[in-house]
């Protein structure tokens, strides 16, 4: 490849790390590939799910107001969850943040005398970055999904919050496993990939002594876990170990039992197109006492992380609706080009683009919302109704107040304050503009890099709409 | 911790509303027909790679048969389940056309020590259903102390018996049957809901059965 011979780029004009990371996925083709032809896939088999749009606008409606009635509820709901799942012998924990998360995973495994964690796939768990904490205190944790566990091995960030290891061909994940375990023969067939992972990872599934979940939703009411999976693995993570942890954000909670099947049939109609998962699991309590397996002890971690503050703000409430589909990158036209690692965070897409923001600031992440083209597609697809394009735009309009507006700026609304002045002004720059038109040819710009640069115009506006007849008025 | 907790919560605002989304029942309501349901329970199970057998009083010869086919040493089950008498009464001493039929083994000791067992060899397990759900062909399992949810996760044959008459339309149905019992019992600490035998597209969206669960789910229907 021919090195780009790139123009001076003026300290006004130089990429944000943002900006570099867009452009090296963008450069990554093959990856490219992988994610367009996957997000294809899974776009067609949402449209296949939901054959009956008016079933499917009554569905999002019911999905909007059970989401919203939780959110409205919260802390009466989280309340009532507490005091039910500490009845059904759950231990309930609150943490504000990600540190204060990891320290009570990591007190719970030391209790349990564990220097290992078996780990079901879990976002939350991304989100405070468990496994390098855990790492950091010389506990190993073993990710289960299949998908987690291929990005593992190869030391990488999901690329997608549903099918994590959607970058990669399978191929790549061969020669992961051979650099893996090089003693043993692999070939590319994705059975035997999968085969191979069963066996390798069955063996450690028998002798763990903890296993670490996220959750998908809270049942108030009951007290209960509900965790659906396709593989197993999750189920293997929360009957096997003897202490089961499971860790998700405080937003998760509905009011009552009979209001899950329908996000049910939102959830995984909207991320895969599937009628239901393998297995959907309600968890309510440990091993009863005449119970032969099961876990012993139940642990729930309740994440703040800047949700409560998200829920006090009526606009940003309606971002804890969500119910982690994935549908809204799946159709997003930045996500399917740049693929999650373009983000640089663990929630990529219209989703990340809201959310990481709120849990990292404004400052680290504000500019996530810049990579977006509000196209809106991320909204009509959302199953609960989330205004994502909105939200977007709550964040850039916060970003501006933030930010100290650049000096040009403000002069140039000082100056269309006042209609007369900016007349004389413009037309001023008008007869400039032979001159000015070169000097712009030349003037480095972001802009410019792909585009013409723009011309002035000989005549303003203004002018142009005098001669034609038009009143000034 | 409790610190945590009290901000955390004095920090989120209740919003008073009026509206509590109560569902309605998706689909046809004139769809209760027997053999409509079976029907749509079939296919909806053949979809997500799952096999039905049809059964009468036969079902534990049945499920020889299937097993000695499979070359499957054992069949784990609930020893104080409610399968357990009908199951050994029903259990053949040979099988047509196999040598060996898998051997009856008792869940009867904690996990711990069958564990190993459970791990090793050839196994299938054998659960009862508590409904069937003909929309998305999936088995509502009730687990309990008699009856443990390992033997529907880690042998690599799960088998079902599932009475036909227990088939209803979709899982709304089932769970406002059961919200709305007065005389609701307790959940039990893992309610679960099965579809078909375990799965993984993690690579290239392609489909691939036996992940980490059972590698095939045989549901023998009784009518």
């Amino acid at each position: 490849m021919k090195p780009v011979q790139r123009r001076f780029q003026p300290p006004w004009s130089r990429p944000s790390s943002l900006q570099q990371r867009l452009r090296t996925a963008l450069a990554r083709q093959p990856v490219r590939r992988n994610i367009a032809r996957a997000m294809n896939g899974l776009v067609d088999k949402r449209r296949a799910a939901f054959p009956d749009a008016q079933t499917l606008e009554a569905l999002r409606d019911q999905g909007q107001a059970i989401r919203d009635q939780a959110l409205d509820h919260l802390p009466t709901l989280l309340r009532e969850l507490e005091a039910n799942c500490t009845a059904n012998g759950i231990q309930v924990h609150w943490a504000e943040t990600p540190a204060e998360a990891n320290a009570q995973v990591l007190d719970i495994v030391r209790a349990a005398g564990a220097d290992a964690v078996l780990k079901g796939k879990s976002m939350v768990s991304e989100e405070i970055g468990l496994n390098a904490a855990l790492a950091a205190a010389g506990i190993e944790a073993l990710e289960t999904d299949l998908g987690e566990w291929i990005i593992q091995l190869a030391g990488e960030a999901p690329a997608h919050i549903v099918a994590p290891a959607v970058h990669l061909s399978r191929q790549e994940v061969a020669a992961r496993f051979r650099t893996h375990f090089p003693e043993l023969e692999i070939g590319e067939d994705i059975a035997d990939l999968t085969a191979l992972a069963r066996g390798l990872l069955r063996d450690r599934f028998a002798r763990m002594r903890v296993g670490v979940t996220g959750v998908n939703f809270l049942v108030a009411e009951t007290g209960s876990l509900c965790l659906i999976e396709n593989e197993g693995n999750g189920r293997l993570c929360t009957t096997l170990p003897e202490v089961h942890i499971a860790i998700t954000g405080i937003e998760k909670v509905i009011a009552r039992l009979d209001q899950l099947p329908p996000l049910l049939r939102l959830l995984t109609r909207s991320a895969t197109g599937q009628p239901a998962t393998t297995y959907v699991n309600l968890i309510s309590g440990p091993r009863r006492t005449s119970e032969r397996d099961g876990p012993h002890e139940v642990h729930l971690i309740l994440l703040d992380h800047g949700r409560a503050r998200m829920q006090a703000d009526p606009e940003q409430r309606a971002i804890l609706r969500c119910i982690r589909c994935g549908a809204c990158m799946n159709h997003c036209p930045v996500y399917t080009r740049v693929g999650g690692h373009g983000y640089g965070t663990v929630y990529p897409g219209p989703l990340g683009a809201v959310l990481e923001p709120r849990l990292q600031g404004l400052q680290l992440q504000g500019e996530l919302a810049e990579a977006s083209s509000l196209c809106g597609a991320c909204a009509e697809v959302c199953p609960v109704r989330i205004p994502l394009p909105q939200l977007i735009r709550r964040v850039r309009r916060d970003q501006r107040a933030r930010q100290a507006r650049p000096g040009l700026w403000s002069l140039w609304s000082r100056l269309q304050a006042r209609p007369l002045q900016a007349r004389r002004f413009t037309r001023a720059l008008a007869g400039l503009a032979p001159a000015l038109n070169v000097a712009l040819r030349w003037l480095p710009s972001p802009w410019t890099r792909s585009r013409e640069p723009p011309r002035l115009a000989r005549q303003t506006l203004a002018d142009l709409a005098e001669q034609e007849g038009f009143a000034d008025d | 911790m409790t610190n945590a907790r009290t901000a955390i919560l004095a920090r989120l605002r209740s919003t008073p509303t009026g509206g509590d989304p109560r569902h309605t029942l998706p689909g046809d309501p004139m769809m209760a027909d027997s053999d409509e349901l079976l029907g749509q329970f079939c296919a909806a199970l053949a979809a997500v790679h799952g096999e039905v057998y049809p059964v009468s009083a036969d079902w534990p010869a049945r499920i020889a048969a299937e097993l000695s086919a499979a070359g499957l040493q054992r069949l784990w089950y609930g020893a104080a389940g409610p399968l357990a008498t009908e199951l050994h009464s029903g259990w053949p001493l040979t099988t047509q056309g196999a040598t060996t039929v898998a051997e009856l083994t008792p869940f009867d000791q904690t996990r711990e020590s069958c564990r190993e067992a459970l791990f090793a060899g050839r196994n299938a397990g054998l659960t009862s259903a508590l409904a069937g759900i003909a929309e998305t062909g999936s088995l509502i399992l009730w687990p309990t102390a008699a009856e443990p949810r390992s033997l529907s996760l880690i042998p690599e044959v799960h088998c079902v018996l599932l009475e036909r008459r227990h088939i209803v339309p979709t899982l709304e149905h089932w769970m406002s049957g059961y919200c709305q019992r007065t005389d609701r019992p307790q959940l039990p600490t893992n309610w679960l809901m099965v579809t078909g035998p375990s799965k993984s597209a993690d690579i290239e969206q392609t489909l691939t059965l036996g992940v980490h669960g059972p590698k095939r789910l045989l549901v023998f229907v009784r009518d």
